[in-house]
């Protein structure tokens, strides 16, 4: 087996090694599939293993690259699939009971083009059931149970990609792919201290993924470092005719750019700060690490300046459009029997309520939408990126309520105003309670919600942990289509500190 | 299932567009051979009525609407320019061709 130093490469540094044939991928297979068996259960991190399917690509892209047929970057690197992702001939349980025993006969775009790129398909990994488009109230809501936090097992790995929240970190797998409709990659990469790419909706195909929300549905890469976000992003990204709201503009990754002698790496780069208040939502310890990482961006030469979302209610817009796309697409599995084998209640009736969405909200939230791609475009005429803390609070206890104000961390004080308004579907309910109307100050800072709304890509990378030893993140969101903006801001962020290269202990 | 003659159909209709927004109880779930009119706009909001529910299900669901409703409040308070449209593309979509039959 190879030792742990190598296990945590990262991708880029793991696929020049193959490439120089000083690691060998079936080696590398093995020795992450023992990783994947042996901690897997502990962390709730997978859904279902593909060994014998991985050992067979595993020997084929070593003949391959022993011919001298070497692929790119990513042949022969293991990763690990959100289970909503459809695999032929192997199982996609939607993380949900009623599916436990589904089986595609055809593999989603994505997987297909990883394995174009020589990529081995090691696991399936965990999730919250359907990606918890009904609302969730516990890190339980899923087939597989909870996925832990690596660095504090007591705690959530974040969902609904819980399984790559809880893999990547832990380098049970070099990478994984997971799915944001309302922060589902954002929060796991916060709660588990991963890099995690959402990118520009259309980007990449949602062929072949479980669709909860047809319009804000996107995947994307979780790693260990956002260079890597790029080098995934640029194997999966492109046009998909099977996906016709895939866009037709191509992704351009462009190696990180060192900065001219005599010049900072972010120089002339204008960020504008999304700051929440803290002091009614979020938490002191996520406040300071979030302060410390505006003074190093500043320190690689970038001009910050304060400022806030154009005033839209962007929650309600979030959670009307993608609840009633949910109702549309599940209806018939809404009103079966089945519903009731779903193991979270709230999801049974988030999912029943939203049958009875006006189809008025759901147009008028599209209406609006217009304008919120057309305010928000605006604000990138003036920064280059947003930056924002990308959870409020570090990730609950997995026995927590979401319901209930015990969800919060032990840092909360009695009688904080509860969530933080992001608009995660799921995110707002793991920090504290859900909320009947935010008010308008919190909405100016729903950025989770407003960029999904809009479509536009963010990633999150870690920048501190907690004195209980859990991540927090920061992100960056930029204009859509930049997806390689924030990769290079995220990127250079991670060139000056190493949080991203903590590693849990025990793993 | 009953067919509804022109006449049926547009009295469900007229009723849905008088009852607007904010009729909770969609047309369709309404049972087409009773000949009942959709929930009023002041009718207690209704779940679906085909679903499997225990009374302590439905009871909160209707918590859930009444939650949503309450959330929605900004968004139906808002008023959108008349040509604002709503910021998704249907496409036409060519038919798919087929193989000539020879012969």
């Amino acid at each position: 087996m190879l030792s742990d130093e190598v296990l945590y490469m990262s991708v880029r540094e793991l696929g020049s090694q193959i490439k120089a044939r000083k690691i060998r991928p079936v080696q590398l297979t093995e020795s992450y599939l023992a990783r994947l068996e042996k901690f897997g259960p502990k962390l709730g991190a997978v859904a279902t293993l593909t060994s014998k399917h991985a050992l067979q690509l595993a020997k084929q892209a070593e003949k391959e690259i022993d011919a001298g047929n070497y692929r790119g970057p990513l042949h022969g690197i293991p990763f690990g699939a959100k289970d909503l992702l459809a695999t032929k001939g192997i199982k996609t349980t939607w993380g949900a009971p009623p599916f436990r025993d589904q089986v595609f006969d055809y593999d989603a775009t994505v997987i297909h083009k990883l394995a174009e790129a020589g990529a081995i398909l090691v696991a399936k990994l965990a999730m919250i059931e359907l990606a918890g488009g009904g609302g969730y109230s516990n890190a339980s809501a899923s087939l597989q149970g909870p996925s832990r936090c690596p660095f504090n097992t007591d705690h959530w790995a974040g969902g609904s990609s819980s399984g790559p929240g809880a893999a990547v970190p832990s380098a049970l797998v070099p990478f994984a792919i997971g799915s944001e409709t309302l922060g589902s990659i954002i929060t796991p990469a916060a709660f588990s201290g991963v890099s995690g790419l959402r990118p520009t909706y259309g980007r990449v195909s949602r062929h072949g993924a479980m669709a909860l929300s047809w319009t804000m549905d996107k995947l994307g890469p979780m790693c260990r470092t956002a260079g890597d976000c790029g080098l995934v992003l640029d194997a999966i990204a492109g046009f998909d005719p099977l996906d016709e709201t895939s866009v037709r503009t191509p992704y351009i990754s462009r190696p990180a750019r060192h900065a001219a002698p005599g010049h900072a790496p972010l120089e002339g780069k204008h960020i504008g700060v999304i700051r929440p208040d803290f002091k009614a939502d979020g938490d002191p310890e996520v406040e300071m690490a979030f302060n410390v990482a505006l003074e190093t961006l500043r320190g690689l030469g970038a001009k910050l300046e304060e400022t806030e979302l154009p005033d839209y209610p962007y929650s309600a817009i979030a959670v009307t459009l993608y609840s009633a796309e949910a109702a549309s697409i599940f209806r018939p599995f809404i009103q079966g029997e089945k519903l009731h084998q779903l193991v979270d209640e709230s999801q049974k009736i988030g999912l029943v309520a939203a049958l009875s969405i006006p189809a008025t909200d759901y147009l008028d939230s599209f209406r609006l939408r217009s304008q919120i791609q057309t305010d928000l475009a605006k604000m990138f005429e003036r920064f280059d990126v947003l930056v924002a803390p990308s959870r409020l609070r570090p990730a609950p206890r997995v026995d927590a309520d979401f319901n209930a104000s015990s969800a919060k961390t032990a840092t909360d004080k009695p009688g904080d105003k509860p969530a933080e308004k992001s608009g995660d579907k799921s995110g707002d309910k793991a920090a504290a309670k859900p909320t009947t109307n935010p008010s308008r100050d919190s909405e100016r800072h729903s950025i989770i919600a407003a960029s999904n709304i809009a479509g536009l890509p963010a990633i999150s990378v870690p920048c501190g942990f907690t004195k209980e030893n859990l991540p927090v993140g920061i992100q960056f969101v930029a204009a859509a289509l930049a997806d390689d903006t924030c990769i290079g801001f995220a990127h250079n962020f991670q060139k000056v500190t190493d949080w991203h290269q903590r590693r849990p202990s025990g793993f | 299932m009953k067919r509804l003659t022109r006449r049926e159909f547009h009295s469900l209709a007229a009723v849905g567009a008088i009852a607007g927004a904010a009729a909770t109880t969609p047309l369709a779930q309404v049972p087409a051979h009773t000949g009942v009119a959709p929930q009023s706009q002041v009718a207690e909001p209704k779940p679906p009525t085909k679903l499997l529910l225990t009374p302590e299900q439905e009871k909160k669901v209707h918590e859930k609407i009444a939650e949503r409703e309450q959330d929605i409040a900004n968004l139906r308070s808002r008023v959108l320019p008349y040509d604002l449209e709503p910021a998704f593309v249907f496409r036409v979509r060519a038919a798919a061709r087929r193989p000539r039959v020879k012969g």
